[in-house]
């Protein structure tokens, strides 16, 4: 992939491109889940066309612990039955994608819709903690930390902004994390994220394309 | 037609399979804060674990029967009579041998009932915590050929349902935690049961 994204890259050496900073927020859609993250991303942006761009994007989420009390339980006669022990769940990712983007609207103006997609490796972890007394008390259907490598895709909607400096652009992304099954009856899944991300394009050179 | 042939063969292969070869009904799931011990869980996977002398004991797995041999289970729950004023609920759980074998003993639970109980009444013990003292009950560690350790425990029913589905036919759920001490020395810790319950291990 690198290689394919290195001779690309020489192959059109002439073409823009852009350094891309992106940050957000993104919620996990699978079902009853809370699970959050912030959302950071490093994007290198090439303009191969007035509609097409190529993008290599180094991403990493960032956990938001959430907090969520499960039951303990004891045989000792001496102690109360059952007592809350909480649990807290901290999902985090770091992504290697390629990714484009194929302009749906706004050839001829400063505002530009795109269509942005991304395919690549991935490795995600949620890690899960618990606070409770584990000398006297069992926890009743634990779940445990998970960490799996696999194929992350997503895609979705960007608009886009252009001036003089650069570039602003705001997305609303969904993803998916393909992985191997995991053995483990966890009252939760790895992400589907539903993320919303604000980002600024840094051009780096000027070519033939860069005509909005 | 050849799909149709095809879904016939897989049809037949199913069955066939599913009459000459057992499947485990047992599923361990590791305990990451107990180590070589299944989760404490309420969702019938067939199994009790806990440590004795510290050292991991699980139940043998749960199968189903085929051509090849019979069904087997880890847990029975039988009535014993008695010539006193009350008989003898006993539950038994059956050990996976290891290497180790002071370990290799079956583990029962005996509890004093009444002459009238019967199967629908053991939803009685959900949500109960009973300390045993021998005189109220007792646990049993035993190991082959006839040698039985009474020991002094506590049990806590997490969960114990029975549901009737046809005459004479029921099915259930058991989960919970124990712990006991055998003789004077034999220590049983951290003891975590989950079964689901067929009619054919309730044997009154």
């Amino acid at each position: 992939m690198a290689l394919l994204l290195s001779i690309l890259f020489f192959y059109n050496c002439d073409a823009q491109f852009y350094v891309e900073p992106i940050v957000g927020y993104q919620h996990d859609l699978n079902k009853g889940s809370r699970l959050q993250q912030i959302n950071s991303a490093i994007n290198v942006s090439w303009k191969l066309g007035r509609i097409f761009e190529l993008i290599l994007q180094g991403q990493r989420s960032w956990p938001i612990a959430y907090r969520q009390s499960d039951a303990a339980f004891t045989t000792n006669p001496a102690l109360p039955v059952s007592a809350d022990a909480i649990k807290t769940i901290s999902p985090s990712a770091l992504s290697l994608l390629v990714g484009q983007r194929l302009k749906l609207a706004g050839r001829a103006s400063n505002n530009s819709l795109f269509f942005t997609c991304y395919l690549g490796v991935s490795n995600q972890q949620i890690k899960v903690d618990y606070s409770y007394d584990k000398t006297n008390y069992t926890i009743l259907n634990p779940d445990k930390t998970v960490k799996e490598n696999g194929f992350y895709a997503g895609g979705g909607i960007e608009y886009m902004r252009h001036f003089k400096t650069g570039r602003i652009f705001t997305q609303l992304l969904v993803g998916g994390f393909v992985h191997e099954d995991i053995n483990y009856p966890n009252s939760f899944k790895f992400l589907a994220p539903f993320s919303f991300n604000v980002g600024y394009s840094v051009p780096i050179s000027k070519n033939k394309h860069d005509k909005k | 037609m050849i799909k149709n042939n095809n879904l016939l063969f897989a049809a037949l292969l199913f069955f066939f399979s599913s009459i000459l070869f057992s499947c485990k009904q047992t599923e361990f799931y590791a305990d990451p804060q107990a180590t070589g011990l299944g989760i404490f869980s309420n969702t019938g996977n067939n199994l009790m674990s806990g440590y004795i002398q510290n050292e991991p004991w699980r139940t043998r797995d749960r199968t189903t029967g085929g051509f090849l041999g019979s069904a087997t289970y880890e847990l029975f729950i039988n009535k014993q009579t008695t010539s006193g004023p009350s008989d003898n609920l006993i539950f038994t759980w059956y050990v996976n041998p290891t290497a180790n074998n002071t370990l290799n003993g079956d583990i029962s639970l005996v509890l004093s009932v009444p002459k009238v109980f019967g199967y629908k009444e053991l939803s009685a013990l959900k949500g109960q915590r009973l300390a045993l003292d021998t005189l109220n009950g007792y646990f049993t560690f035993s190991t082959p050929p006839t040698n039985l350790i009474k020991g002094t425990g506590n049990i806590y029913f997490h969960d114990l349902q029975i549901d009737s589905v046809g005459p004479n036919n029921f099915t259930g759920r058991m989960s919970g935690l124990m712990d006991a001490k055998f003789g004077s020395s034999l220590i049983l810790s951290k003891g975590r049961f989950d079964h689901s319950i067929t009619a054919a291990q309730i044997q009154f």
